[in-house]
């Protein structure tokens, strides 16, 4: 009972947005609870839709969007502002959808678990051209496109997300370009000012 | 514009599944209070034992003290265990 009474969270309807300085400060206060509520309501979509990306499968990306959140949960008190929260919780993110990635191939290394496998949920057909493109290349130059194109990320935020120099993200953005553009035009799929 | 570039276009309104963030909550609230619990099951076997040996230490019969501090860090390792995931 006195468990319950530590965490006095609002109701979700009575939630309002934070920003990352709002959710900063309140990591600074000690207020790890209402940080995280925050977060979770704040990146729940764009962890969902990087792990989309990087994974292409949505049962997964589901999979690791939840291990994400939980794994931040875990280590809230770890976070000492010293980078940015988004930088922290795309770096989270990442880990979790490579480990999860990693597993996956590893257990379909098993005849047994291939039949026992559970068919993953169908993408919206919107866009499940693009997560299969994606699919085909490495990774990355997967994390760096996405990053750019759907983050909207400038060539230097991928750059400081992603650990590596400038000038690599560049080459990797271009040979992704390449690779895409070439994936679509295999498959006859065309710009739309073409059909 | 790419047709990729259309693509991501399009992702960039997924929406997580509904339900996600209350899953998450839920699971951090227990978690959260599994964590309280195991402290204070700690705190108690601790404080037991320390009371224990204070008796100890102040000449108080030695063989009630010592079944009290047993018996306190063995409450507190099983409830420690209890509340392992």
């Amino acid at each position: 009972m006195i468990a319950k009474l530590l965490w006095h969270l609002p109701g979700s309807e009575s939630f309002m947005a934070r920003t990352d300085s709002e959710i900063q400060q309140l990591l600074r206060a000690g207020r790890v609870e209402e940080a995280f509520e925050a977060i979770v309501y704040a990146y729940q979509h764009r962890i969902y839709r990087l792990a989309l990306a990087m994974t292409g499968d949505p049962g997964l990306a589901e999979d690791a969007a939840q291990e994400t959140l939980l794994r931040l949960w875990r280590h809230m008190g770890s976070f000492r502002g010293e980078s940015q929260l988004g930088t922290w919780i795309y770096t989270v993110c990442r880990n979790r959808c490579l480990t999860l990635m990693e597993r996956r191939a590893n257990r379909r290394e098993d005849p047994a678990d291939v039949l026992a496998a559970r068919p993953a949920p169908a993408a919206p057909s919107d866009y499940s051209d693009l997560l299969a493109a994606l699919q085909a290349l490495d990774a990355p130059q997967r994390e760096a496109v996405t990053l750019f194109y759907l983050e909207e990320q400038s060539y230097e935020d991928v750059s400081r997300h992603m650990g590596v120099p400038l000038g690599t993200v560049k080459t990797w953005l271009h040979r992704a370009r390449k690779a895409l553009a070439d994936w679509f035009a295999d498959r006859g799929i065309v710009e739309k000012g073409e059909r | 514009m790419e047709p990729f570039e259309e693509g991501f276009e399009r992702l960039r309104d997924a929406q997580a599944p509904a339900g996600l963030a209350a899953r998450v909550l839920a699971a951090a609230r227990e978690d959260s209070e599994t964590r309280f619990r195991r402290r204070t099951a700690l705190l108690n076997g601790l404080a037991s034992f320390g009371l224990a040996a204070c008796a100890v230490a102040g000449g108080h019969t030695l063989l009630p003290s010592a079944v009290l501090a047993v018996a306190g860090l063995s409450l507190s390792i099983a409830a420690v265990c209890a509340n392992t995931e």
